[in-house]
């Protein structure tokens, strides 16, 4: 009797609609967006750190490579007072004495033969004018052309 | 008890505040102070070329070794090292180790402008309290050559003498500056060096001298010093048209060892001579050019006369005899001269010396040259009024005279000497230097008779051995007396000193240079006195180098004189 009571008794309706689903998927989408910015700082931080990287790691090449002008620039600088030592008449003088040599007593013009001249220039293709050695840049046009560079760097 | 923990830190957070905000700077000025070291970058000095682009004075990276005794944890190991690499001798050594001892100074330098190779040694060694730092070296290249022109610079790079002081500010660049981490031993931190203002170089000169000619200059000046025993020599190589100095070179014997070496000084442009015999080519030109003798008028001329007190002679004995102008000037007669130059009058022969670049400093301005002697023909006194005809009474440098005698190479135009021919600026672009002033002072017509003049006096006259092969010379010689301390021509022995010197030019018929040798005092008593024994023969065996260097042919037609005519 009682059982039927209990099951003819109206059902008592909830007294708050599911509120339970709606609370639980707020809270989802707070974690969810919680995570969502927390992932976004974290990439965000992380993309931070691997430019900062990239930065250092520029700055350190170009570092690198002011060292390696400024190294190269001292070699320049090194090797062309070696190489004016080298051609110098004073160390030319020298070896030459060194090998035996000694300046001509006299010296003299002599008129060519322009009939040898002219077999000369047909046999070796050779313009007298123009020097047998290949053109190469004055010591002068080296250095300026290193000056007009270095002038060039920001 | 939280209370007291909750109030400890919000003193600690406001103490943190304090110091990021108020008195942040100066903490963090004093953090970088303590960890960071300013340094000076030098700028390279400019480099000097020769007219060819060679290098004749160059800045070439080094390494300077200093300590700080402060810093130093062990000074015996540390000295040790230091001597291995550097090769300390004993003084330097007792030196530096008291400065350790002491530590009463934070610098103190070891060696300066050692190899550069040698600094990044011992740099490799990262020693405590051991300082490497970059400082350019100046160096020639090329040994002495050009060196009395070049100068020189002190240590700090800083032109001291010569051309490196002539133009100090041109060839110093603007120091930089840099900024670098040290470890707590004071040792530098690879690659924390942080530039904060660049350094910027200094502009480069490009001289008018040949360094091959120069070289010949010296070496043949060298050998003739030597030879006959003179003091001294000076060489100037001329171009005519341009007045550009090829070469300007001067050796002198060493009063220590005896030797003849290159001078540090340019004697070429700051001694004053009594030129002797080369200025007649002034009055001559001087009695040409105003019309009141030719080549052909003559005088009577003795061979000695008095005026004032002085008994005036010429170099040798001679009946009293008609001479024409033109044997005057290859016999280089003294009393012809003063004849000329009576003719002409002091006044307008004074002018010409001054028209001829006497009496003033030239266009060089190199520094300490001197302007030379030559009194107003007013303040002129007894015989000085006439022997100034004949290069007495009278001072010039060599540089005044080469170029005096240059205008009659130059069909009567005067060129200023020239040393510097263009500067390289920061950009690399070369802008040359104006080209040599220059004036009129005789007629080419009256250059062209003193040409010809000039050449008798090489092919017939006291210049013999100055004859070239292939080319025709002309020129003058001149055997000055020196002026003694106590004011005559004679020591307190009785003694004389002379100044023996050459200007000519070649080749005669067409100009393109005229070269000085001068010899000063050639053993007295000697045929090697003589402009033409000890100054002539040098120019001649210049001569083919020259011609050689430069590229000049020699003309179609056999020399007047000489080998191969």
């Amino acid at each position: 009797m009682a059982l039927a009571l209990r099951d003819l008794a109206p059902r008592r309706r909830p007294s708050t609609p599911p509120t339970l689903v709606v609370v639980q998927g707020r809270r989802r989408r707070i974690t969810r967006m919680s995570v969502t910015v927390v992932g976004v700082i974290v990439i965000g931080l992380a993309v931070l750190g691997v430019l900062h990287t990239q930065i250092a790691e520029r700055q350190w090449q170009i570092d690198q490579l002011e060292r390696s002008i400024s190294s190269a620039h001292e070699d320049f600088d090194t090797l062309r007072a070696l190489r004016a030592e080298l051609r110098s008449p004073e160390r030319l003088n020298t070896a030459a004495r060194e090998l035996g040599m000694r300046p001509a007593t006299a010296s003299n013009f002599i008129p060519i033969d322009p009939q040898v001249l002219a077999t000369t220039i047909a046999q070796t293709a050779m313009s007298p004018e123009r020097s047998a050695e290949p053109e190469q840049l004055a010591p002068i046009d080296q250095f300026r052309l290193v000056k007009v560079i270095e002038g060039r760097r920001p | 008890m939280i209370g007291v923990i909750i109030g400890l830190l919000v003193l600690l957070g406001i103490r943190v505040v304090d110091i990021q905000t108020g008195d942040g700077d100066q903490y963090r000025v004093a953090a970088a102070d303590q960890w960071t070291r300013s340094a000076v970058i030098p700028a390279d000095r400019g480099t000097i070329f020769d007219r060819n682009g060679e290098e004749l004075a160059v800045s070439i990276p080094s390494a300077t070794v200093s300590i700080n005794p402060k810093l130093i944890e062990d000074p015996a190991a540390t000295l040790s090292v230091l001597t291995s690499v550097l090769g300390l001798d004993v003084d330097e050594q007792q030196r530096l180790f008291a400065e350790m001892e002491a530590k009463d100074r934070g610098f103190v330098y070891v060696r300066r402008q050692v190899d550069a190779a040698v600094g990044a040694q011992l740099a490799e060694l990262r020693l405590s309290g051991v300082n490497i730092d970059d400082e350019p070296r100046r160096v020639l290249p090329g040994g002495d050559t050009g060196r009395s022109v070049i100068g020189l610079t002190d240590i700090d790079g800083v032109g001291i003498a010569g051309l490196e002081l002539g133009y100090d500010q041109l060839l110093t660049g603007t120091s930089g500056s840099m900024t670098r981490e040290v470890a707590p031993g004071g040792r530098s931190i690879p690659g924390t060096e942080t530039v904060t203002a660049d350094a910027s170089p200094g502009n480069d000169l490009v001289l008018t001298l040949d360094r091959s000619v120069q070289f010949a200059c010296e070496d043949a000046l060298i050998t003739q010093v030597s030879a006959i025993g003179a003091k001294a020599g000076t060489c100037i190589v001329m171009e005519a048209n341009t007045g550009d100095l090829f070469a300007m070179a001067s050796v002198k014997r060493s009063t220590t060892s005896g030797e003849v070496e290159i001078t540090s000084g340019n004697h070429a442009a700051v001694d004053v001579y009594e030129p002797g015999s080369v200025a007649k080519v002034i009055t001559v030109a001087a009695g040409l050019d105003s019309g009141v003798v030719g080549p052909d008028t003559t005088f009577v001329v003795p061979w000695r006369r008095e005026y004032g007190e002085d008994l005036l002679e010429d170099s040798h004995q001679h009946p009293d005899e008609e001479m024409t102008v033109r044997q005057i000037l290859v016999e280089s007669s003294n009393i012809g001269t003063i004849d000329i130059q009576t003719a002409t009058g002091r006044p307008r022969h004074w002018e010409y010396m001054r028209l001829f670049g006497l009496g003033e400093t030239s266009a060089l301005n190199f520094p300490g040259e001197s302007a030379g002697i030559l009194k107003h023909w007013s303040d002129l006194q007894g015989s000085e009024q006439v022997t100034v005809s004949y290069g007495q009474g009278m001072a010039s440098t060599p540089v005044q005279l080469v170029s005096a005698v240059n205008v009659i190479a130059n069909d009567g135009l005067y060129v200023a000497p020239r040393l510097v021919r263009g500067v390289v600026d920061e950009a690399g672009a070369v802008a040359a230097t104006e080209p040599s002033a220059t004036h009129r002072v005789v007629s080419p017509l009256s250059a062209e008779v003193m040409r010809d003049i000039m050449v008798d006096v090489v092919c017939a006259g006291t210049a013999t051995r100055a004859q070239v092969s292939s080319f025709n010379v002309a020129g003058k010689t001149g055997t000055g007396l020196k002026a003694q301390e106590n004011g005559t021509y004679e020591d307190e022995f009785g003694q004389r000193s002379y100044y023996a010197s050459f200007v000519g030019f070649f080749p005669a018929e067409d100009p393109q240079f005229t070269v000085l040798i001068s010899i000063d005092e050639p053993p007295a008593g000697t045929i090697n006195r003589f402009g033409g024994t000890a100054a002539a023969p040098v120019f001649a065996r210049l001569v083919p180098t020259i011609a050689h260097e430069v590229g000049i042919q020699p003309p179609d037609t056999p020399p007047a004189c000489g080998v191969g005519s």
